[in-house]
């Protein structure tokens, strides 16, 4: 699904990401883990392209999505992303966060965008806050509809960073049994933590990371 | 007193001032909407020049425009702007104040967006890429709306301004309160005419500016009503 061949990322003349290589099959989980500043975060940004890398190829579903004439927004749609920071847009309410972009990339109808993000939020128990915007919800809700916000585009490949983050074990979880879910239906995972109890519990492949390297 | 009661009864009554008064009030009101709204758009459409150029690094001549267009314009005198307007084509006085008052308010406004936009983080417009919009797409869907919500007390500002500025216009012939005034003063040679029109403009902004607080009170009020209500009683839909 994903091949990462010889990746180097550079910021300010540091080593960022050192010469990685990763092959993720289809409908994998793969849990990244390591030290704080390991370049864990880095190296999903390049997988999205938020970074350009200085050298090194992504081949993600057989193509190389760092030549010139890839559609970055287009590769985004199927692979999303949760970011460590997930900023949910302050000027929408939860479920304009979550189902604006089903309707406008994908566009699905509305009726049934909001019907799939009020399951999924039912499902992560904050239904009742449909109608908040994000700075009236704790910091675990919030990052629970970030990620709702990511599923709702049903992408191919889910890349989580730090998913648990501002969790609560009852969150946690929630979040476990819907990645688990994810991987049955064959959606590809990579996340980053550093809570390896939950990576242990979802991830089908567990790969350490250290100074920019995979070890 | 009573000399200036029969100075203001002859010129407003007697010579029928009040109509020409009331037509003024009207014309500058129309024309102060009609520029607010030319301006509006302007600035929004030279915001988004610069704001795409500086998040994406895209149209960069076009930015290199922007600056200068709205140099200029924030640079000399709107009524030299009208002038020049006013005599490059031959347009009646209601298209070139409009026009005039128009460009030079989209300079400000576009200064007014920029600047919101700056406020806005910048990794609202990250979190709406990595969603798979492109990056205008992340620009109009989240960032200038925030923008812009930010902006509301500085574009009220620059509204209150205009309906002012547009005292001016009388140089290409815009029949404009302060023009009624001038004309008023002339047949009694008196202030009082500059002081009633006066106290129309002052009125005027004070409306504006309560009226407007108002409404974006009542807005941000529904949507805590809005959402309390939703928490109260777990129904959304
Ligand atoms: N935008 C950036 N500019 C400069 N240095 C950065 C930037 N982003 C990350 N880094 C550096 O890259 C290293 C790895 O960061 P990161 O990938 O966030 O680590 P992790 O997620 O594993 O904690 C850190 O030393 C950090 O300082
Ligand atoms: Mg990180």
């Amino acid at each position: 699904m994903i091949e990462v061949k010889r990746l180097v990322k550079v910021f300010n003349g540091c080593t960022v990401l050192d010469d990685v290589s990763i092959k993720i099959e289809k409908s994998e989980c793969v849990f990244i883990y390591g030290p704080s500043g390991a370049g864990k975060s880095t190296f999903l940004r390049c997988l999205n392209l938020l970074e350009r890398p200085a050298s090194g190829d992504i081949v993600f579903a057989g193509q190389n999505i760092l030549s010139p004439d890839c559609d970055v927004s287009k590769v985004r749609q199927r692979m999303g992303m949760v970011c460590q920071e997930f900023d949910l847009f302050t000027n929408y309410t939860v479920l304009d966060n979550i189902t604006l972009a089903p309707i406008k990339l994908l566009k699905k109808p509305a009726e049934e965008a909001i019907n799939e993000g009020c399951e999924l939020l039912e499902r992560f128990g904050i239904w009742d806050k449909i109608y908040s915007l994000p700075c009236r919800l704790s910091g675990g809700q919030r990052q629970c509809v970030a990620i709702i916000r990511a599923l709702m585009m049903s992408p191919d490949v889910i890349l989580f960073d730090e998913p648990t983050s501002a969790l609560d074990n009852q969150m946690q979880l929630g979040v476990r049994d819907v990645v688990r879910d994810l991987c049955k239906s064959g959606v590809t995972i990579v996340g980053t933590t550093h809570n390896s109890r939950f990576a242990e519990s979802v991830a089908t492949r567990m790969v350490q990371m250290e100074g920019g390297r995979l070890v | 007193m009573s000399d200036l009661t029969n100075s203001m009864y002859g010129v407003l009554v007697a010579r029928a001032g009040y109509i020409a008064l009331v037509r003024a009030f009207r014309d500058t009101l129309v024309l102060t909407c009609c520029s607010a709204v030319l301006g509006l758009v302007v600035g929004v459409l030279l915001a988004f020049v610069r704001v795409r150029y500086r998040f994406s690094g895209r149209w960069r001549v076009a930015n290199r425009a922007v600056i200068c267009f709205v140099q200029i314009f924030r640079g000399t005198p709107v009524m030299l702007q009208l002038l020049v307007f006013g005599n490059l084509w031959r347009l009646s006085p209601w298209l070139v104040a409009i026009l005039g008052f128009g460009f030079n308010s989209g300079a400000y406004v576009s200064e007014i967006l920029r600047a919101s936009v700056g406020e806005v983080d910048s990794s609202q417009y990250e979190s709406a890429c990595v969603l798979g919009f492109s990056d205008y797409q992340a620009l109009r869907l989240v960032v200038l709306p925030q923008a812009i919500k930010n902006s509301v007390p500085a574009l009220l500002n620059e509204f209150c301004s205009l309906i002012k500025e547009t005292a001016v216009a009388g140089v290409v012939g815009f029949q404009c309160l302060a023009q009624v005034a001038t004309v008023m003063n002339s047949n009694s040679s008196r202030a009082w005419p500059y002081v009633l029109v006066g106290v129309l403009y002052f009125i005027v902004t004070l409306v504006v500016s309560c009226g407007l607080n108002r409404i974006r009170r009542a807005v941000a009020a529904r949507e805590i009503r809005r959402e309390r209500l939703v928490e109260k009683t777990g129904v959304g839909i």
